[in-house]
């Protein structure tokens, strides 16, 4: 059993705090959720565990198993098992998703399979997450809709099977048939791999938790971890909402997360290298 | 009254292109190369006459020669008949390298309604290699040119297109891997001197480990030509920080009643690109490279034959390894 452990982190951007002391442990087998309105902190929290350079932790540690991940450059820690689920995933014009996942599976040390094999297996799972067939050929997440990106980041995860994966609102930009179709394919994950997966899911909504029953949930206001507990502290917080918890504790206003990204003109002809303009 | 109907749409600016100016791009480098050409050209002019006249009708042709000791090459003109379909493919090679000035001359006249592919893959390992390349485009033909080049030395290539008939269609495609000691100079133009005539220029340039790329890029859109249309597109990638790009994108044009447009950029790697690769266990080193195959890619894979972009992958990977 492996686990994942977050003592006490404080992160800033450019100067601005972000996290200001995040505790939690996710051991495999545990479905962790953590909750709470936007701009808390969240996504940084995801980025910072993964290894954004974006980021400058200030004070803390995170450990997987004995390692101090905050060491390691970020490919490191996807070899050691790591996985983020992007929110907004580049997309690389030229690169096939098929050649992408591949060189990936082999980078992490595990190409004992035959390329007819790793080809039936990507379609396996292109297929059952209802995904176009021809997936495996287009350019990495080049003109994907918002729903056609996340399945793509669950097909990666199905594809490289991970110890821990953190997926970043996993459930934004999906319809209702789209979450059913991811919602099914997690479920199915978890049940397969139950002892090896550790799960973190960051969520507005409790709709995600209606087909993915968390373990543990906890919500996350101005940057710190300020309740935990069973799948029931997510009901009452659809029910509640966050208002209660920020009078509860004493928190007025939230800043917006200022991670906005501005549009600072297009060039004539096509979009290069140097350029991503799937932001928005 | 008339319609403006022709438009810049101006150099991209990019995030990560910060750390190298524009000023410094056409401050330094532009003058002092310019004249260095300037100097070989009135050197190597006098000299040039065809030595060599081949005329070719529909068909595919090579144009193989290697560069051996003291021996300087092609001086070419070549005829493409009224009515032709022709594919020429031209490799250039050079066995060794010497401190000797080469230099290669290609002329081709493309008659009337004639379509022609021209593929020329260069690997030059000499010092200094001059190469200039002239096409004629008559009325209603057609010429796309994909341009490849692993050279190891300088090399400046000149490479000229010009759209003489009516319905003349030029489409440029280039792409060019610089590294240690690779000093690349690309001038390219095509020219619009007829209406409705049609120029495309891409090119894609990736420089790593001290190598320098510089693209030089003109459109021209003579007097009297309504409806041309002449568009260009050149990028340079920078893989680390000795190497060395520059574009400078031109568009000068003599009517108004055209479309034109360019698109520019010196640029290094992404760095979202590359986050989202590391983060699923590829090795930076590793990501570079797929991203810079990524860059290329476009015309490799236009290739005419799979031998063709399977070789010609091979060989931006080994490059890029070197």
């Amino acid at each position: 059993m492996k686990q994942l452990i977050i003592k006490d982190l404080h992160v800033e951007i450019e100067g601005k705090k972000i996290l200001k002391g995040v505790n939690l442990t996710i051991k495999s087998g545990e479905i962790h959720a953590i909750m709470g309105p936007n701009g808390t902190g969240k996504s940084t929290l995801a980025a910072v565990i993964m290894g954004d350079q974006k980021y400058t932790v200030t004070a803390g540690e995170i450990h997987l198993d004995s390692e101090n991940i905050l060491e390691l450059e970020v490919d490191q820690r996807a070899r050691l098992g790591l996985f983020l689920a992007m929110q907004y995933p580049a997309a690389i014009s030229g690169i096939t998703n098929s050649d992408f996942i591949r060189s990936a599976i082999s980078a992490q040390g595990k190409n004992d399979e035959s390329l007819i094999k790793y080809i039936r297996r990507l379609e396996n799972n292109i297929g059952e997450l209802k995904m176009q067939r021809d997936m495996a050929n287009r350019y990495l997440n080049e003109g994907f809709s918002g729903g056609e990106k996340k399945r793509n980041e669950i097909l990666q995860m199905k594809m490289l099977k991970p110890n821990f994966a953190i997926l970043d609102e996993i459930d934004s930009g999906l319809d209702i048939d789209a979450l059913t179709v991811v919602g099914q394919n997690l479920t199915e994950e978890i049940s397969n791999r139950s002892s090896e997966l550790g799960l973190l899911m960051i969520t507005h909504y409790q709709r995600l938790l209606d087909y993915i029953h968390p373990t543990h949930v906890h919500v996350m206001l101005d940057g710190r971890i300020v309740e935990s507990g069973d799948a029931n502290l997510a009901k009452k917080l659809e029910t509640d909402g966050y208002e209660k918890l920020k009078d509860k504790y004493g928190i007025t206003e939230i800043e917006e997360e200022e991670n906005k990204r501005v549009s600072i003109g297009s060039c004539a002809t096509a979009v290069g290298v140097g350029a991503s303009n799937e932001k928005s | 009254m008339k319609r403006v109907d022709y438009f810049f749409k101006g150099i991209k600016i990019d995030p990560n292109e910060k750390f190298i100016s524009n000023e410094k791009i056409v401050s330094v480098n532009n003058s002092e190369i310019k004249e260095e050409i300037n100097q070989i050209k009135n050197n190597l002019f006098p000299i040039i006459n065809p030595v060599k006249v081949i005329t070719l009708k529909s068909g595919e042709y090579h144009l193989t020669q290697i560069i051996d000791k003291d021996k300087t090459f092609k001086n070419i003109r070549i005829i493409i008949k009224e009515n032709s379909k022709v594919k020429l493919y031209d490799f250039t090679k050079s066995t060794y390298s010497d401190k000797n000035m080469h230099f290669s001359n290609i002329e081709i006249i493309i008659e009337k309604e004639s379509k022609v592919y021209y593929l020329k893959i260069d690997e030059f390992k000499n010092e200094t290699i001059y190469s200039n390349t002239e096409i004629e485009v008559e009325e209603n033909a057609q010429v796309d040119v994909d341009l490849i080049g692993f050279n190891q030395g300088k090399t400046f290539n000149n490479f000229k297109i010009n759209l003489r008939g009516k319905h003349a269609v030029g489409n440029f495609k280039a792409i060019a891997i610089a590294n240690q000691g690779t000093e690349n100079l690309y001038e390219v133009a095509i020219n619009n001197y007829a209406p409705l005539t049609k120029g495309d220029i891409w090119q894609k340039a990736v420089a790593t480990n001290k190598g320098s790329n510089q693209l030089f890029t003109t459109g021209f859109i003579a007097p009297k030509c309504s409806k041309a249309e002449n568009y260009q597109e050149s990028r340079v990638l920078l893989l680390d920080d000795a190497a060395n790009g520059d574009v400078s994108p031109i568009l000068l044009i003599e009517h108004h009643d055209v479309l034109a447009g360019h698109a520019a950029g010196v640029s290094r790697v992404n760095s979202d690109e590359l986050y989202y690769l590391m983060s699923r266990g590829i090795t930076k080193h590793e990501a570079e490279k797929l991203i810079t195959l990524a860059f290329v890619r476009p015309l490799i894979d236009s290739l005419p034959t799979e031998e063709l972009q399977e070789s010609t992958l091979l060989k931006v990977n080994s490059f890029l390894n070197n």
